[in-house]
């Protein structure tokens, strides 16, 4: 269970488990947490929990509420994060590490409460991927050495999305995708075979080197892992 | 660690169904629920769509198709109240049955479907979970949702008692649309914008674009078992009986290692 530990000056002066919805924070007698400080108001915040979440949230205080540095609004709490409450520190703590979530996935839990039926929306609030950590990767370009099509002869092609494709779709098409392990070449469709190096690929993923030529999609490519001098 | 693969996917190309299911509950139950919504949804359904070809007027797709996820509810529920060890078992599903120039679509729990159309994807499907609710009803902004821990929370599903509400939808199709069914291991770990450039770029070439968003999640830390359908509508809209045969489905399948 997820807990908070109150400081002042680095002095641990009371804990408190999250076994409740909602704890209330601020000066007043009647919070769940009652916090001792001229600077807080009488009802300063609040820690709402939401499934495996504790969000905690400012009550318009007057003189707000920080986490780790940052006045907020609402914000869900990550393990060893501290909510300054005027002088004061709340410590959050919670031992449960997200490979012990990731271990039991997929579970059942109750739907929150609405109030009557939303009205229908656009799918826009769907609920975004996780981002994932931008890794630094060296840098992949592709030089255009001749044949024809969207990318013009002489051009330097950066390869920094996930995957690039050249040539025609439903005729001629090869694929290059950026993984964390390097750029790897993939033909998609066509009956002439991507090359590289005049060697013809098989049905795998070719791992790129500095320097291959790549034939296929009626292009002549030059795979680079560096910026070619000149370019960006 | 789990060694064994709660996951599970169809693709029944003569009958124009495509079908995901997420199993939940340990000790294989999980397993065993998918396996189930799998195997009635694909035992029962091409009956259903056979008669429909054959000039049935009703029921009609979305109607039987409902009704044969219904049983699969309560076989599962039926199941986990028998069986030791099968308790609190469940699954999502997310099912598209494709039939002249319509889809049928149905889901359950927070496995998706979407639909890239004219080089955009959307997204069809409203996920059961608690992080969209706390999205939808305002208690966090939909760019903190990736701070939560309540991703692998689900609302509803497939098991969890006698009747469950199923979500229930259907699209016209156009040609050139491509249809992708994923369980969260793909779309908790891969942005939108790039499912959408996988699929619009390999869209000629199905199994290639499902390896490459399989391969992508488990670049970003796939940490949940990833599974995928995509079916691409290719032929021109044509008499019924002519239009399944030019449906083209294929299928990737992928279990975590880690």
């Amino acid at each position: 269970m997820a807990k908070l530990v109150l400081s002042l000056n680095g002095t641990v002066l009371n804990q408190r488990f999250v076994d409740q919805s909602c704890l209330t924070i601020g000066r007043g007698a009647d919070n769940d947490i009652v916090i001792d400080d001229p600077l807080l108001s009488r009802a300063h915040a609040r820690v709402v929990s939401i499934g495996d979440d504790q969000i905690i949230e400012d009550l318009q205080s007057s003189n707000g509420t920080l986490v780790n540095g940052r006045p907020l609004v609402r914000q869900i709490l990550q393990h060893h994060d501290i909510i300054e409450l005027g002088a004061h520190h709340l410590r959050y703590l919670n031992t449960r590490a997200p490979a012990d979530v990731d271990l039991e996935r997929t579970m059942l839990i109750r739907a929150l409460p609405r109030d009557g039926e939303l009205a229908p929306r656009a799918f826009a609030a769907a609920v975004p991927a996780v981002r994932a950590a931008k890794a630094r990767l060296p840098q992949g370009y592709v030089k255009v050495l001749a044949g024809t099509g969207h990318h013009a002869v002489g051009a330097g092609i950066r390869l920094d999305r996930v995957v690039a494709t050249f040539g025609v779709p439903g005729e001629q098409l090869f694929v290059i995708a950026r993984r964390p392990q390097g750029y790897f070449l993939t033909h998609v469709e066509g009956t002439r075979h991507t090359r590289v190096n005049r060697q013809l690929i098989g049905a795998a993923p070719y791992a790129l080197r500095n320097g291959d030529l790549i034939e296929g999609g009626a292009y002549r490519l030059e795979f680079r892992l560096e910026a070619p001098a000149g370019q960006e | 660690m789990r060694a064994f693969n709660e996951d599970a996917v169809a693709v029944d190309r003569a009958h124009g169904i495509a079908v995901v299911a997420d199993g939940m509950g340990g000790h294989r139950a999980g397993d065993v629920a998918s396996r189930m919504a799998l195997d009635i949804v694909l035992e029962r359904l091409p009956a259903k769509v056979r008669q429909f070809r054959a000039g049935a007027r009703r029921p009609m797709p979305l109607q039987f198709a409902e009704q044969i996820v219904s049983e699969a509810n309560r076989a599962i529920h039926a199941a986990a109240r028998r069986q030791s060890g099968c308790q609190g078992m469940g699954t999502t599903l997310a099912l598209a049955l494709f039939h002249g120039q319509h889809v049928a679509l149905l889901h359950v729990g927070d496995s998706r479907i979407y639909r890239l159309r004219g080089g955009g994807l959307q997204q069809l499907t409203r996920d059961d979970s608690l992080l969209r609710d706390q999205v939808e009803l305002g208690l966090i902004a939909a760019e903190d949702a990736s701070a939560s821990h309540n991703r692998h929370l689900v609302t509803q599903a497939l098991g969890i008692g006698a009747h469950v509400p199923l979500h229930l939808l259907e699209e016209t199709l156009r040609v050139g649309d491509v249809f992708l069914l994923c369980t969260d291991g793909l779309s908790d770990l891969v942005e939108e914008g790039d499912i959408e450039l996988i699929v619009d770029s390999l869209k000629t070439n199905l199994s290639l674009a499902a390896s490459h968003l399989v391969q992508l999640a488990n670049d970003n830390g796939g940490y949940d078992n990833i599974t995928v359908a995509l079916v691409r509508v290719v032929g021109p809209a044509a008499e019924r009986r002519g239009w399944m045969s030019r449906l083209f489905g294929c299928l990737a399948f992928w279990k975590t290692e880690k």
